[in-house]
């Protein structure tokens, strides 16, 4: 690491040591000097908006925030004329923005304005505060934005455009009164805003506010708009100096912490693991604040995590267990229900041997939950039948990260991604998957010249954005990934060095490419040779390179080999083991990792040791007191068969909508009749659930403590914000309490207990504790004994043997083709508003307004070829079943693709398509397989994308706020240079 | 075999169940906080024997209709100057030295108290005053008022 050269800086006649280059205002924020900064927000640095941190430097009045460290520089921060600059920055904050701050819903404690003004003590101001004409604009389904109160920081534009990069939020500096703008002057309602909430979380006062705030965080707000204006009014006369106003307002503030709780949660949607403080006010889930120090995510936040919270207060929440009775389910209490629960188990056990039952874990559920589950299944039932939806997403990518480089994880952390030089991604469209990680690319790209080369069917975000966009025929990126890497090797450009030092099987490896020539591949994959050789070009041109994968190219026959030649391409180019390089499988669900980890699967205890190891096997033992099964057991995919076989006769599922999301949905729900003994334990009365014997009602995040494990291996604590609604529990505690009805002591008194076993354990946690995962602390695996843990996962070469990682040579053969009858090729995934088939943002009022319905997307090219326009009805027909759809005309896709979301349910469910094909080495569907033929219901009809729907805006790019142009207006003076006029 | 299903039946608590569990919860809740609660009730009393009770009872009742009440009455014009000076004269209060005025009080009352004793037939001739003057400490009083005097009559 290079040395920060350091220099002596003066400040009111005292000598500081500083980094030469640093910014001033950060500079004096580590000393004790105190300078006003009401644009400065740590997370997006200077913005140079406000002109309150005016300091004299050398003599002269300049913006802190805008100067550099020198050395030999003179610093006053206490000088009349500074002082005076400092006034009239905030007297011209104070046009725009009308102190009211004990009935303002923003009082609470954390206002900049209202703190800068007080520390300042500025008592009077000498301009009385401006009205502008703008109305109140309240047309989004989640915030508002209010122009009276709007001091033009531009926070929410630098956050818009620099952090989250949708480009939405400008400030108009043309007009007479500039203001925010969304899509350069519509409603915010008819604008290209995705609703991440971020521009709200930075807005350093009320004029952008949640609308779960408005009226609720005060003692005092909750008022009819003519009251509060007079309230306002009169606010203003009794507190007609700013000291009151403040002693009061400070009061209220101090008062409102007795009822309003703030929370550290980690979000439950995706698998990026954004952390944030939740505040309730009773049950009321009011405001959802990333940190900071929020390790994944910092500031930022999508839709579902900033307001996909009603899901928690739901009324369709189960209270109480239900047991089948009839053609009902009824309600009973917790011994009831968990005792007869107990003695099926333990008499179908007892009848039909242990492997006749099967467990499915939550990827929604926390570590020491799945630790549990598989605890349960192991220890008490006797069988290694546990498995998780990770079978449905992302194994084949574990399985081809075990075979080149051991760990089946992330490279490294979503820094290093931002970090890369290239980022390819495959498969993914992670705008709407994981919108967080896709910022940190967008904002990579937009400031940094990353470059963003993107492989899908579908012109999503990212692809739209990219440096280059390729659309390889379905299921071809093994081919296309292999040739560009014989291109490489060809030409002498593989990373000779790391080959040498770090990979085993480079001869046998180079041998296996043979077939993938460049004609091949064209002929393939339909990108051209050129092109091809344009990618290897632009791999070879970069120091580091990171490459994101997800369910496009895992929900194929060949997902895990697609995943290996992603990992070989790695291992050529010699990027692993650095920051800014690596394999990056992005984990879909919140703890679709931590599931895997914590040991809900067939063949793996926790930490990835495999069950039929004895010395593994005998650790457990010893701590489990009884004798552990050696014979790995059934997957997901096999337990469905093995219930249609008469094999399997019981299953146990937790937090999973296995009847809709796995695939070939008609076949698992025959198999749900077949059983003899089904449990589910859910949130809610699910499709999965209908088919239960005994349903046990869950907890969801909120009302639980324990840890999630994201994408980057990354173990974060969550902490309970809410008791559990009516009788429900913590998955944790009802497995513990059904464990002791079937006699086992367990005796966990909190999730940390449970964290200490799976620790003292699983090797790869020895070190994880709750005590160093306190708050936003985080801790990324393997963790050594002594708690250091691994942001970079590959540091001292790869966990084999002789601590080198392999090449895995493959072969390739077209698995799947749309043909004459069925002619269509339907893919399939996510939308950015709803998370998977709906279960959680269905009960979101605010998502449903933005996205009510789901749709096909169908190409202009094939809508013209059919005869139909938007909103037309269609029927579906796969070799095994049939679904009726809404179109949405885009040419998001094109030819005859079609993109089916997965949030479509009901008689339009994607999985009433998908058939029994599977990943020929993990058994993960082939989910993106699936050709149909169309029929025409209605040619035309309702479009089901709202007019309000942010794929209908139209964004507007720049480069932050632009301040220059505030600078150039007439009405600008630099309050330094007025100062020193009138003086 | 098990065919989806989606009715539930809740369990029906009669009334009195539903009586007696809240029922343990508040007794629970006393059990749990036995001063506060006798406290509470001593206070509660107190009040409402004052008639306090009634009063405050009706109001925050009233809270919504009061509050507006209150709010247009005082944006009104003619109280703007009063609640003006409400804080005008609560930095006046500020500036005022309390130790000059305690000292000049304590002097006033002592007067008054001595000016009791004073009998009711007792008068005052022109001479009594001349000599009063050389008194020094009624010729203190008197420098004192006439320089209060002068200062108040100042622009």
């Amino acid at each position: 690491m290079k040395e920060l050269e350091h220099v002596i800086v003066h400040m009111n006649g005292k000598e500081y040591l500083a980094e030469e280059g640093q910014n001033l205002l950060e500079f004096i924020n580590t000393t004790e000097e105190k300078v006003p900064q009401i644009c400065y927000n740590e997370s997006l640095g200077p913005v140079q908006t406000c002109d309150t941190c005016i300091v004299e430097v050398n003599g002269k009045l300049v913006r802190a925030c805008g100067t550099t460290v020198e050395t030999t520089m003179e610093v006053n921060t206490e000088a009349e004329a500074v002082h005076s600059a400092q006034k009239e920055s905030l007297d011209t904050i104070l046009e725009n923005h009308e102190l009211y701050c004990t009935v303002c819903d923003f009082n609470n404690g954390n206002c900049s304005i209202h703190n800068t003004v007080s520390e300042f003590g500025l008592a009077e101001q000498s301009r009385p505060f401006k009205p502008t004409e703008y109305e109140v604009d309240n047309s989004g389904s989640f915030y508002r934005y209010d122009p009276d109160q709007c001091i033009l920081c531009g926070l929410c534009v630098e956050v818009c455009q620099d952090v989250q990069v949708n480009e939405t939020l400008l400030i108009d500096w043309d007009l007479e009164r500039p203001r925010v703008v969304w899509d350069g002057g519509v409603a915010i309602d008819e604008s290209s805003c995705v609703s991440c909430g971020q521009c709200v979380t930075v807005c350093p006062c009320n004029a952008l506010m949640e609308n779960t705030m408005l009226g609720e965080a005060g003692y005092m707000t909750d008022q009819e708009p003519g009251m509060l204006r007079s309230m306002i009014e009169l606010t203003k006369k009794a507190e007609s100096d700013n000291g009151p106003l403040m002693a009061i307002s400070d009061t209220e503030a101090a008062m409102r912490e007795e009822r309003i709780e703030k929370t550290k949660t980690v979000c439950t949607y995706c698998g990026v693991g954004c952390t944030f403080d939740v505040w309730t006010k009773d049950r009321e889930v009011i405001k959802v604040q990333p940190q900071h120090e929020s390790p994944a995510n910092g500031i930022s936040s999508c839709i579902k995590g900033k307001f996909g919270w009603d899901y928690v207060n739901s009324d369709e929440r189960l209270t109480k267990p239900l047991i089948r009775e009839g053609d009902s389910f009824v309600e009973v209490e917790w011994d009831e229900a968990l005792t007869y629960v107990a003695d099926r188990f333990n008499e179908i056990k007892e009848d039909k041997g242990s492997d006749s039952l099967g467990f499915i874990s939550s990827s929604k559920a926390t570590n020491e939950e799945s630790f549990l589950m598989q605890k349960l299944a192991r220890q008490i039932i006797g069988t290694n039948n546990v498995d998780n939806c990770s079978r449905y997403c992302q194994t084949p990518a574990t399985q081809g990260l075990f075979r080149t480089v051991g760990h089946g994880g992330d490279s490294g952390s979503i820094d290093d991604i931002g970090d890369a030089e290239m980022v390819m991604i495959i498969g993914s469209n992670t705008a709407e998957a994981h919108p967080v990680i896709a910022s940190r690319i967008k904002r990579s790209q937009k400031l940094f010249g990353q470059k963003l080369y993107v492989f899908d069917l579908r012109k999503n975000e990212m692809g739209e954005r990219a440096d280059k966009f390729f659309s390889p025929k379905s299921g071809t990126d093994l081919v296309w990934l292999s040739a560009v890497t014989k291109y490489i090797i060809d030409q002498g450009w593989e990373d000779k060095a790391f080959i040498d030092e770090w990979v085993n099987g480079f001869e046998e490896y180079k041998e296996s490419l043979s077939k993938f020539t460049l004609d091949y591949a064209e002929e393939l994959t339909g990108i051209s040779k050129e092109e091809l050789i344009g990618i290897a070009e632009e791999i070879h041109s970069v120091d580091k390179l990171s490459i994101c994968w997800a369910m496009g190219v895992t929900q194929h026959q060949l997902g895990s080999d697609t995943s290996t030649a992603i990992s070989n391409l790695l291992l050529v180019t010699g990027n692993y083991m650095r920051n800014g390089t690596g394999a990056y499988p992005l984990r879909g669900h919140n703890n679709v990792q931590g599931c895997s980890d914590f040991g809900s699967l067939p063949n793996f205890f926790p930490g990835y040791e495999h069950v039929d190891n004895d010395e593994v096997r005998a650790r457990y033992e010893k701590t489990w007191g009884t004798e552990l099964s050696v014979s790995p057991g059934k997957d997901n995919h096999e337990m469905i068969g093995a219930i249609h076989e008469g094999e399997l006769t019981s299953l146990f599922i937790l937090g999973e909508e296995t009847g809709l999301v796995d695939a070939n949905i008609n076949y698992v729900t025959a198999a749900f009749e077949k059983l003899d003994f089904m449990v589910v334990q859910d949130l809610f009365l699910t499709r999965t659930a209908e088919f239960a014997d005994v349903i046990l009602p869950a907890a969801p995040s909120l009302e639980k403590d324990g840890t999630f494990t994201n994408t980057e291996r990354r173990i974060q604590r969550l902490y309970k914000a809410l008791d559990p609604v009516g009788d429900s529990k913590p998955d944790w505690m009802i497995l513990k309490e059904l464990a002791q009805k079937m006699g086992y002591e367990w005796d966990y008194d909190h999730p940390a207990d449970i964290m200490d076993e799976s620790a003292s354990l699983a090797p790869l946690f020895a070190g994880v504790s709750y005590d160093l995962l306190e708050g936003y602390n985080s801790l990324q695996w393997p963790v050594a004994e002594d708690g250091t843990d691994s942001p970079l996962l590959f540091v001292d070469g790869f966990p084999f043997e002789d601590n080198k990682a392999k090449f895995f040579p493959l072969d390739f053969e077209l698995m799947y083709e749309t043909d004459d009858e069925y002619d269509l090729h339907v893919n399939n995934g996510r939308v950015l508003e709803h998370f998977h088939e709906g279960n959680l943002t269905f009960k979101s009022e605010g998502i449903l307004r933005e996205m009510p319905e789901s749709f096909v997307e169908v190409s202009p090219e094939l809508a013209e070829e059919r005869g139909i326009k938007e909103g037309a009805r269609i029927r579906l027909t796969s070799n095994v079943g049939t679904v009726v759809e809404t179109v949405h005309i885009t040419d998001r896709v094109q030819g005859n693709e079609l993109y089916l979301p997965l949030n479509a349910i009901g008689e339009s469910a994607v999985n009433l398509l998908t058939d029994n094909r599977v990943d020929k080495d993990t058994n993960t569907p082939a989910y993106k397989e699936v050709a149909v033929k169309m029929e025409i219901i209605k040619e035309k009809g309702k479009s089901p994308l709202p007019k309000h729907n942010f794929r209908r805006g139209n964004r507007t790019p720049q480069i932050g706020v632009n301040v220059e142009k505030k600078w150039e207006r007439e009405d600008y003076v630099f309050p330094g240079s007025q100062v020193k006029d009138d003086g | 075999m098990a065919n989806p299903i989606k009715k539930i039946k809740r369990i029906e608590y009669s009334e009195e169940e539903i009586q007696e569990q809240n029922v343990a919860e508040v007794m629970q809740a006393i059990s749990e906080n036995k001063d506060s609660v006798i406290k509470g009730i001593d206070l509660l009393s107190t009040v409402n024997e004052s008639g306090t009770l009634d009063i405050i009872s009706a109001l925050i009742k009233k809270r919504k209709v009061a509050l507006e009440n209150l709010v247009t009455e005082l944006n009104k014009e003619r109280y703007a100057g009063s609640i003006e000076n409400l804080s005008e004269l609560f930095m006046l209060l500020g500036s005022i030295n309390t130790e000059q005025i305690e000292e000049l009080l304590t002097k006033m009352n002592q007067g008054i108290e001595d000016a009791q004793f004073v009998s009711e037939t007792e008068t005052t001739s022109y001479m009594d005053l001349f000599r009063a003057i050389k008194d020094p400490e009624i010729n203190k009083s008197i420098t004192m008022l006439l320089e209060f005097l002068r200062v108040m009559g100042r622009d």
